[in-house]
């Protein structure tokens, strides 16, 4: 797709602002909704991280490790959801890369969230990079990048919930 | 609670130790000197140096260290402070050095064995006692070291057993997984990082707890459950899921788990996963080990299955998924956590793609295990600082585990042998012959 036939970059944001808007609200089947069957949310362990199949990740989650994920999240004795964890994303720098080369879209674009935990507040920030396919009139999520400006860091406490 | 007056050894009784092992400042302090002071600790792996002049930093006890190849191949583990004035040489962690560590306050240059090289304006020094020409005012070098089939360990402490000696029987989990890589193990990348908020001591005696699986961890069975039933095909890839769904079964699953331990704390758990498939690609690994080990050794190697080997107090490795867990107390009741993937090298790329399942799935910073552990270990710590109540309870199966020449046996996997023999190699390390504190 030529970039003269990309929809305004407010659909971009939109579309953004959405998945962010169903992780802070604990809606996750919805957001899990939004990615390709054959999706990907990938948190690399190390900057510019290119190989996740010989390196370790932080997260590389298809559908079946979401849907685990989200399953012991709503579970009723899931002892690290007592007391459970907020979130508030701020997504911002909303800008279109080139392609990744299959016909998807990238989306690039920085975020901050405040993760609120048994009185404990965190902050992460970093830089989403979405492969975007066209799916109808909107899209669905083939790659979910999240580069944490920590991500090789030491992690101070678990990361529960989707960043 | 101040020491004066109690005695230590009394905080440690067969069946149950005092809560301040956990919680006191000071008693931690000294767990510094006596028990990391003196045991051997993991350093490194030498697949992270494998050139002259590379080197990796990290932190044994409180004395932090670069581990280094000198140009003799041998692997060296210095001080990472300036013969000078202190500062550390290497700020990073990890690098590699041309010739010499320069340290970046006033310039004095090492050699990679540590020696003096030089310093700016050596004619300050002359008559005063300090001779900046003699190459061993350089950097201090830790006690001992040892590199056991690449793994190296060092001990702060010049007295003391010998590593395979001290060891013991844990080795026997090294071997194993070393043993399964056709052309030896290498690191795979960097380590996860994780601080747990609570006491060292309550991590480790969780490696070996076999009942608190399926309380804990319900909530992550039930979602690897849901996983599996939702997306069969998806969810097969993932042996991470497949152990969380296993954590839940009936206790009399975890029963027929076995818990050897050996004197100095250590213990082996076997298997409750494996990692045994019976595709084309994982047969292929198969045959390779038997090609190189014969057939008897190749089955020995591939059925000894064990979940976790500790070498207490600092590695807890799980052979069968090659991962390692390296424990650093920061503070009585802060706890970094380094865990390491490995490789075996000359292996099909299925038996890493399980290691890294596993690694991603149960041991990053965002898995779902840890994420209950990581609770229960802070509530335990958070309860344990309350002074209404002195005791936790370590009886599980007292006196029904099998001793034999020193070492413990269990009968079944509810046992908490393991945390008794932790807690009495602890009671070792913290008191000489006499019953006083060291």
């Amino acid at each position: 797709m030529s970039p003269a036939k990309l929809p305004s970059i407010r659909v971009f944001e939109e579309f953004l602002f959405r998945q962010a808007d169903l992780l802070d609200s604990r809606n996750w089947d919805d957001w899990i909704a939004l990615f390709a069957d054959d999706g990907v949310y990938w948190m690399p362990l190390k900057p510019e991280q290119q190989d996740a199949e010989n390196y370790p990740s932080i997260f590389l989650e298809d559908k079946a490790l979401m849907a685990a994920r989200v399953a012991r999240l709503r579970d009723a004795n899931a002892w690290g959801q007592q007391p459970p964890t907020r979130t508030v994303h701020l997504i911002a720098n909303v800008r279109l890369d080139s392609g990744n080369g299959n016909g998807d879209i990238v989306v690039r674009s920085n975020f901050t969230v405040a993760e609120f935990r048994r009185d404990v507040l965190r902050h992460h920030a970093g830089t989403y990079t979405h492969h975007l396919r066209r799916a109808g009139k909107s899209f669905r999520i083939a790659m979910q990048r999240v580069d944490l400006i920590n991500c090789d860091g030491v992690h101070e406490y678990n990361l529960q919930v989707f960043i | 609670m101040s020491m004066k007056g109690v005695s230590i050894g009394s905080l440690v009784q067969p069946d149950r130790v005092h809560r301040s092992l956990y919680v006191d400042p000071e008693l931690f302090e000294r767990e510094l000197d006596q028990i990391f002071g003196r045991a051997w600790l993991y350093v490194g792996h030498e697949s992270q140096v494998p050139n002259p002049g590379d080197y990796i930093t990290t932190q044994l006890a409180r004395q932090p260290v670069i581990m280094v190849r000198h140009t003799d191949g041998a692997i060296r583990v210095l001080h990472n402070r300036c013969s000078h004035h202190g500062s550390m040489i290497a700020g990073d962690r990890c690098g590699h050095v041309a010739s010499v560590f320069t340290c970046m306050y006033h310039g004095w240059t090492f050699r990679t064995d540590g020696s003096l090289v030089g310093v700016p304006v050596p004619e300050d020094y002359e008559g005063t006692g300090f001779d900046v020409r003699n190459p061993r005012n350089g950097l201090g070098s830790v006690a001992r070291v040892h590199n056991y089939r690449g793994f190296v360990f060092a001990s702060l402490a010049a007295e003391g057993p010998e590593f395979t000696q001290f060891a013991g029987g844990a080795l026997l989990g090294f071997d194993n997984m070393i043993d399964r890589a056709p052309d030896g193990v290498e690191v795979a990348g960097d380590c996860f990082r994780v601080i747990q908020h609570s006491n060292w001591k309550i991590f480790l005696e969780n490696m070996f707890d076999n009942v608190h699986p399926r309380i804990v961890h319900q909530s992550s069975a039930r979602g690897a459950k849901t996983a599996q039933q939702r997306f069969p095909a998806g969810a097969a890839n993932h042996i991470s899921l497949e152990t969380f769904r296993l954590l839940a079964l009936d206790q009399s699953f975890m029963q027929r788990l076995e818990i050897e331990n050996y004197p100095w704390g250590h213990s082996n758990m076997s298997g409750f996963v494996s990692p045994r498939g019976q595709d084309a690609e994982w047969l292929a690994y198969e045959a390779v080990l038997r090609e190189r080990h014969g057939e008897e050794r190749a089955e020995q190697i591939l059925s000894r299955n064990f979940h976790h080997t500790m070498i207490y107090p600092s590695a807890v490795l799980q052979p069968s998924f090659q991962q390692l867990r390296i424990v650093k107390p920061i503070a009585v009741d802060r706890t970094q956590i380094d865990i390491w993937l490995f490789r075996l090298k000359g292996a099909p790329k299925i038996v890493f793609r399980k290691a890294l399942s596993y690694a991603n799935g149960a041991n990053s910073p965002s898995n779902m295990v840890s994420a209950d552990d990581f609770e229960s270990y802070y509530r335990v710590h958070q309860g344990l600082a309350g002074p209404g109540s002195d005791w936790v309870i370590l009886s599980r199966q007292m006196g029904r585990d099998v001793v034999e020449n020193g070492t413990v046996r269990t009968r079944v996997g509810s046992s908490e042998a393991s945390q008794r023999n932790q807690f009495q190699a602890w009671r070792r390390y913290m008191i000489d012959e006499d019953g006083d504190a060291r």
